[in-house]
């Protein structure tokens, strides 16, 4: 196999679980912060990925703690001491590629990974083509394609060699070809590449100088550079290219610099370009710990695509691009965002499931709010065969409100195996005294959640009562699991 | 409005000062459901005037209010909602593909929840919001900020909001055969600016699953 070494490609991958799912405990952030504080002690450019993937060039910081494994166990260990409930990986290859196989591979094994060039050739000719997608974000068409014809290692993609690939593939043709060779597709450089959109924000001139001690608050920053971020995405438009890996660059008056490369393989949008911006700023400016915040105000702000590829991805919508509303939306989500990490802003998915949570919250900066009405996307209502029946409870709990239901000799009832209740319901317990009169109730309604799964099977039951007390009445539905009854849903 | 205003709303199809009329009445409303419409003065909701809904069914009334506008591709966002069931809100009618939900847990200050609150009148047609914790000052200040983007605010629970009108949703039967079918609600509306008020008795969900007049 051809083999492509160059000794100061070598990059190093740190895999940190800051994926989506989360980042529903508002724990995310400060974790993001954490990690690129620690990075900042070892490398002065790294690029932040997506789902807590950070790489940066392995040649300097490894000269500096004395060899790559040294350096690899320096950082896994850091980490490790920060978040020691967490799995974090360190992998070193030769491409972003193989350093992310290595850096996977860390995250089972518990210790940095590190993958000679000697044996980097042996590697990729065994890595089975779907790695492409998975590591390589090569799209998962092309790798159906391999699939079917049967080449389902690397080694065989190569042996087909790069002409058949780009005759074939196109330009991903050749992705696909440096990707298996150990290649890299972009070189690791913060230079951007020759047909590249940059955008350059002055602030030192005497009207923003007038803003001088505001300009070390992010959400002014951000506000300001607002017109700058849309010119960018315009001009990534306007050349026909999305942008996947960018580099953002913030200076102050006293030459301090902030230097961070950011890749998002979907394409950076508007948002996620200022996201970024304010995950920097607010880095920089809450460093204070490690004496790298900024000692005066910030002069310059220089956004810059470093590499690019057609854009090929999303089509306008027919009628002529985003509508003016949503824009308008999605500028204000994204100033809400910046104003504290406490705060989540999220649209609802479909997921379906007999559960009574229907639909899952997601988080509205990883979704095109204009791409919302594709069902793909924001997924499409249906009736779920044994789920609760209209009307539906407009207030639903995650955690039910404990109660205990009672017959007429104060009994507690529960529902026996063959799904029907021990007892009649009248009364309702919440809360140890309040007792609430049952009017009229409905069921038990089983639900069987799962049966093949013993890890996630679930069987509960529910039943719907009227209840009232005092003049007060109102319709709860119950569930009961283990034994325990539970408010789960109100009608109102 | 202004005149240049008034120049950049004109859309280029408008021939007449009718149509023109027509249009900007468009601009300073949102539809609400037909069985709803009796109830309010204009027949719609006001852009930028500041709504309260309360009673047992308050959050039924408030996400039946914002279905048109959702419709109509309007933004709604929900500030501090807890447990909403989107399931019920689209049964109400509600396009789920037009909601944005925003939480804020324990760490965010009042002031923080109160910036966000102002932003998001910016961003969205409707916003509504449960009890909001804004000092009178900051809640004249979203208020200001609503009018000034023709935003509407619905609130939920207790607020320190000036009120422009108020509306009461109170269930007045259950209807439960076999298992619950639908619900008698009696709504009232009361415009503080104006002293009107006028009172519906509404079912949901009628026999197409809508909500309805009663007869």
């Amino acid at each position: 196999m051809k083999k492509l070494y160059s000794p100061h490609s070598r990059i190093v991958v740190v895999m940190f679980p800051l994926r989506a799912e989360t980042a529903h405990d508002g724990s995310t952030y400060p974790r993001l912060i954490s990690t690129l504080s620690v990075l900042d002690d070892i490398t002065s450019l790294y690029e932040v990925g997506e789902g807590g993937i950070f790489m940066f060039p392995a040649r300097g910081p490894a000269r500096y703690f004395g060899g790559e494994a040294v350096m690899s166990q320096h950082v896994h260990s850091t980490l490790k001491s920060l978040f020691p409930d967490e799995q974090c990986g360190v992998g070193i290859g030769d491409s972003r590629f193989v350093a992310r196989i290595a850096a996977l591979h860390s995250v089972d094994v518990q210790s940095p990974v590190c993958i000679s060039s000697v044996d980097t050739p042996d590697l990729l000719s065994r890595l089975p083509v779907t790695t492409l997608t998975d590591h390589g974000f090569v799209n998962s068409d092309i790798v159906s394609i391999f699939q079917r014809l049967g080449l389902h290692t690397l080694e065989k993609i190569v042996a087909l060699g790069e002409a058949a690939l780009v005759d074939r593939f196109g330009s991903s043709g050749r992705d696909v070809f440096a990707i298996a060779i150990g290649d890299e597709i972009s070189s690791f450089s913060p230079l951007p590449d020759h047909s590249s959109v940059s955008v350059t924000c002055d602030f030192d001139n005497e009207t923003q100088h007038s803003l001088s001690e505001a300009m070390n608050n992010s959400e002014i920053v951000l506000s300001i550079m607002q017109p700058f971020i849309l010119n960018f995405t315009e001009s990534l438009s306007r050349h026909g290219v999305q942008c996947l890996r960018m580099r953002i660059l913030c200076e102050t008056e006293n030459t301090e610099r902030s230097e961070r490369i950011w890749s998002d393989s979907r394409g950076f949008t508007q948002l996620s370009v200022r996201e970024r911006l304010a995950w920097q700023l607010n880095h920089w400016f809450r460093d204070a710990e490690n004496d790298n915040s900024p000692t005066s105000w910030i002069t310059r702000i220089v956004i810059d695509a470093i590499y690019c590829r057609p854009f090929t991805g999303v089509q306008e919508t027919f009628w002529g691009g985003r509508s003016e509303n949503t824009e308008r939306m999605t500028r204000a989500l994204s100033r809400v965002a910046t104003i504290h990490d406490g705060i989540s802003i999220t649209v609802p998915q479909w997921q379906g499931g007999r559960d009574i949570v229907t639909y899952k919250n997601v988080k509205a900066a990883e979704v095109d709010l204009d791409d919302l009405h594709n069902e793909s996307v924001s997924g499409a209502s249906r009736e779920w065969n044994g789920g609760l029946p209209p009307p539906r409870p407009i207030m639903v709990f995650n955690h039910p409100r404990p109660v205990v239901v009672c017959d007429e000799q104060h009994q507690s009832i529960f529902v026996t195996g063959r799904h029907e209740l021990s007892g009649i319901p009248t009364n309702v317990i919440l809360d140890n005294d309040a007792s609430w009169e049952v009017v009229s109730w409905a069921g038990p309604w089983p639900v069987e959640e799962r049966w093949w799964d013993p890890q996630r099977w679930r069987r509960h039951a529910r039943l719907q009562v009227l209840v009232r007390k005092g003049e007060v009445s109102t319709v709860w539905l119950l569930s009961i699991e283990s034994r325990q009854w539970g408010i789960v849903g109100i009608y109102h | 409005m202004e005149f240049g205003d008034l120049l950049r709303v004109v859309p280029p199809e408008v021939t007449t000062a009718n149509h023109l009329l027509d249009r900007l009445q468009d601009r300073e409303s949102h539809d609400v459901l037909a069985p709803l419409a009796a109830l309010f003065p204009r027949q719609c909701l006001e852009r930028g005037a500041v709504y309260h809904c309360r009673g047992q069914a308050a959050l039924s009334l408030a996400s039946a209010l914002v279905a048109p506008i959702t419709h109509a591709n309007g933004w709604v966002g929900f500030v501090d909602v807890d447990n909403l069931n989107m399931h019920a809100m689209a049964d109400l009618g509600v396009s789920l593909r037009r909601v944005v939900s925003v939480q804020s847990n324990t760490d965010v200050s009042d002031a923080q929840k109160t910036h966000a609150l102002g932003v998001l009148v910016e961003g969205c047609d409707v916003v509504v919001a449960q009890s909001p914790k804004c000092t009178t000052a900051g809640a004249r200040s979203v208020a200001t900020r609503a009018k000034r983007h023709n935003t509407t605010l619905v609130l939920l629970g207790r607020h320190s909001f000036s009120v422009d009108v108020t509306v009461s949703a109170r269930i007045t039967d259950w209807i439960f055969v076999d298992r619950l079918q639908s619900r008698l609600l009696n709504i009232t509306l009361h415009d503080q600016r104006t002293h009107y008020t006028a009172s519906t008795n509404v079912v949901f969900p009628d026999s197409n699953g809508a909500l309805s007049l009663a007869i």
